[in-house]
């Protein structure tokens, strides 16, 4: 080859190069793009799940069998699951979910072991790693954005649930019901189940926000009769039932609105929708018998035109608590809580439905109550100044010295006692902290306040008073009752 | 019509390999074993069927790589050197035949090799899946909380998303066997092993590499260097699908957009390679 040639070759070379580094550039963006949730694991995050990951596994998720590795680990996993070994569980997740970040049902199970299954000698979890859990599910999200799937869990399982945040909880419902499904064997689009819908109309009745969930009622009764005309030969677990409940619930809803508030045009509606409800129903049932009742009391109500509403009528709940130290780490929390007293039931506007006073009343001594049973007190005790971490990636690294652990406790005939015992598992409470804070709380919504307990105090506690420890910044627009104590370290010791 | 000529033969010298055969046999009888994988976890929401299908897809599509990388790797350390070790080098170039002509010759003979290769383990592949989805139990949850299940699908007995991952791999090879080849030209086939390996393993982690690169605040020796690796180091990790294709709800927006993309990538680095080889072996004393 002669010279000229040579050098030709070179400067051919040279631009094969650069538009080698072009192509490379019009391609990294788009990888970015596909890649761009299992961005959230950091490059140093990457090296230490590497080091937890075995050499012969490291070599063979680099030759291409990472989700093959990744479901060996997830059997793994499952050993350990059945062996009751938690703790071993979640680096495992871990692992799984740097190697396979679209499998849905690990980011799921991890979540709910790092949220559950670290429990104490009493059963209660260790509440420092929800912020985990949350960024776990975070990161699942990023990584798998378009499915409702991991935005429900979120939503439902942990701030409605675990943390109580039901502003939050609200926030990734929505999303979710932005968001269908996919089936894992064909990978095609399938609707989001029905109950998605029906739990974000739950969830703006939790947070009271009434228009929205009569709205949400509706929508969902909607995409039901829209799943069941689409999928009329497919679908085997949407039926005319899914119809029902979204009438039983909105009626409900309605009704209950009327009762509690006084709202007329609600109690009409409502019993319009009861009365649908009722047709489906076989004889008469008590459904129908409650449905007819109320319109009666409707109806009467409208002629006399009288002001009404159940949460009108204010009642004392005469909160108290007292905290006794038994041992060094173990105290009894214990106190009186006036929620419910049957006699707060008669007259009752939701009573026309419910009957419960009145049949309560006939009852022989044996089965007759004097309160009406329900209510949870929740308590929490935590370091002075704790807040809760908001952790913007997956962390493993808790605080150990930190301490936070909260239960509830059931109140019966208008009392509550529990022994909490946090003297045998040092590993999850130190007590490092000088000062503690212990809260006791009462909520109105659910699961602390069922029902029957709302009948009488309201959605937002609106009949609830208390000489004492009447709160309405807990929770924002409702009524709360909150009772707090700074502890020394050496009065709980 | 030389270089048509050379490459048949290279095909036919690669194909009659004992190594080459071996590694294909085993990695096809290995697919068809796939079959039998089971993983039905007791405390796993997701229906068993769905799962062992996209471990079938994985372990094929990974074990295809890995046959690609080695068949690649053995096939192409030797293709250069053991002529040259035969003396059968002069007999060729003795003839009216080109160095560059019996470059490009031999690498066409190796890609040749690799596309029979992928394409008989591919076509093993696409029936073990087939053989799966069909007797699959297609009634699958798609949901978390297993209440509603709605509009559910069987599982789709073609999955076109399986064709790319196996062009995918075919691609990276292509890149890989033309390292390989350019380095045949100056190293004995042991180093050129082991090089060839290395230059794999970087480019597999490239997107490390790339990390590595922008995270290095204030040395900029290491800034360079990673740098320099991660755009000189062919980037084996933009072939690397597998798992996107492999979870339907992470579709690529554009499949044969990016796929289009990584070719003309792949293509660009092979010429480079080529170019490379061709100087250099111009230059080299036989």
């Amino acid at each position: 080859m002669g010279e000229g040639k040579r050098r030709l070759l070179i400067v051919l070379t040279i631009a094969m190069f650069i538009a080698m580094v072009a192509a490379q550039s019009l391609v990294d963006p788009m990888q970015v793009a596909i890649r761009k949730g299992e961005k959230s694991v950091s490059s140093s995050d990457n090296s230490e799940l590497m080091v937890q990951l075995p050499g012969q596994f490291v070599l063979a998720s680099a030759v291409g069998f990472k989700e093959v590795i990744a479901g060996a680990l997830w059997v793994r996993a499952d050993t350990f699951f059945h062996e009751g070994e938690y703790q071993a569980i979640v680096p495992i997740v871990r692992l799984v979910t740097w190697l396979d970040p679209h499998n849905i049902d690990v980011f799921t199970t991890g979540a709910w072991h790092l949220d559950y299954n670290f429990v104490d000698e009493n059963q209660l979890s260790d509440k420092r790693y929800i912020p985990a859990s949350v960024a776990l599910l975070k990161e699942g999200i990023a990584n798998n954005p378009n499915i409702w799937d991991l935005y429900f869990e979120l939503a439902w399982t942990h701030y409605n649930k675990k943390i109580g945040d039901q502003q939050q909880a609200l926030y990734w419902m929505k999303k979710a019901c932005e968001h269908d499904g996919y089936d894992v064997n064909s990978g095609k689009k399938v609707d989001r189940p029905e109950f998605v819908d029906r739990m974000l109309a739950h969830q703006y009745e939790k947070i009271g926000d009434f228009d929205n969930a009569v709205k949400q009622w509706y929508k969902a009764r909607k995409r039901v009769e829209h799943i069941l005309k689409k999928n009329v030969h497919t679908s085997e677990y949407v039926d005319a039932s899914s119809l029902d409940v979204c009438d039983r619930n909105l009626a409900l809803l309605l009704l209950r609105m009327a009762w509690r508030y006084g709202d007329m045009d609600a109690y009409k509606q409502g019993i319009d929708v009861a009365m649908r409800v009722g047709k489906h129903d076989r004889g008469m049932s008590q459904w129908k018998q409650a449905t007819l009742a109320a319109k009666k009391d409707y109806e009467q109500r409208l002629a006399s035109g009288k002001p009404f509403g159940d949460v009108r009528k204010p009642i004392d709940a005469g909160f108290q608590v007292s905290v006794k130290r038994l041992s060094p780490k173990v105290l009894l929390i214990s106190g009186k809580l006036n929620l419910v007293p049957t006699s707060e039931y008669q007259n009752l506007a939701s009573e026309c439905f419910t009957n419960w006073f009145a049949e309560n009343q006939k009852a022989d001594a044996n089965n007759k109550v004097a309160w009406r049973d329900g209510s949870r007190v929740s308590w929490m005790l935590a370091d002075y100044g704790y807040k809760t971490p908001d952790l913007k990636t997956f962390n493993w690294k808790l605080d150990n010295n930190s301490m936070v652990v909260w239960d509830s406790i059931y109140v019966q005939g208008g009392s509550f006692s529990s022994k909490i015992d946090l003297s045998k598992n040092p590993d999850f409470y130190p007590f490092k902290a000088k000062k503690y804070t212990l809260t006791v709380w009462v909520s109105p919504q659910q699961p602390s306040s069922p029902d029957f307990i709302q009948d009488r105090i309201g959605w937002k506690g609106e009949a609830l008073t208390d000489k004492n420890y009447l709160d309405t910044k807990m929770l924002p627009g409702s009524r709360c009752l909150k009772w707090e104590k700074t502890i020394t370290r050496e009065q709980l010791l | 019509m030389i270089i048509w000529s050379i490459a048949k033969t290279t095909f036919g010298d690669a194909m009659r390999k004992k190594v080459v055969q071996i590694f294909l046999v085993v990695a096809m009888g290995l697919i068809i074993i796939s079959l039998s994988f089971s993983q039905a976890l007791s405390f796993s929401r997701q229906e068993g069927s769905a799962t062992d299908i996209m471990l079938v897809k994985s372990f094929g599509l990974g074990l295809m790589a890995l046959a690609g990388w080695l068949i690649s790797l053995v096939m192409g350390v030797s293709l250069i050197p053991q002529e040259i070790e035969r003396r059968t080098i002069y007999t060729i170039l003795s003839k009216p035949v080109k160095r560059f002509e019996f470059i490009i010759g031999k690498y066409l003979g190796a890609m040749l090799t690799l596309a029979v290769c992928v394409g008989l383990m591919g076509v093993v592949f696409f029936g073990v899946v087939i053989a799966k989805a069909h007797g699959a139990d297609v009634s699958s949850a798609t949901q978390t909380s297993g209440i509603t299940n709605v509009g559910s699908h069987g599982a789709d007995i073609w999955d076109w998303n399986m064709l790319w991952g196996v062009v995918m791999i075919y691609l990276q090879f292509m890149v890989l066997s033309a390292v390989v080849i350019l380095f045949s030209v100056f190293f004995t086939p042991t180093v050129n092993f082991f090089m060839g390996l290395g230059v794999y393993i970087v480019g597999v982690m490239a997107s490390l590499t790339e990390t590595l690169a922008t995270t290095q605040d204030g040395n900029m020796i290491l800034k360079w260097f990673y740098t320099i690796i991660h755009w000189c180091i062919p980037n084996f990790d933009k072939f690397n699908v597998t798992n996107t294709l492999l979870h339907p709800e992470a579709h690529i927006t554009n499949v044969a957009n990016y796929t289009g993309k990584v070719a003309l990538y792949g293509l660009t680095y092979t010429l480079v390679m080529m170019l490379l080889a061709v100087i250099i072996f111009e230059k080299k004393e036989v």
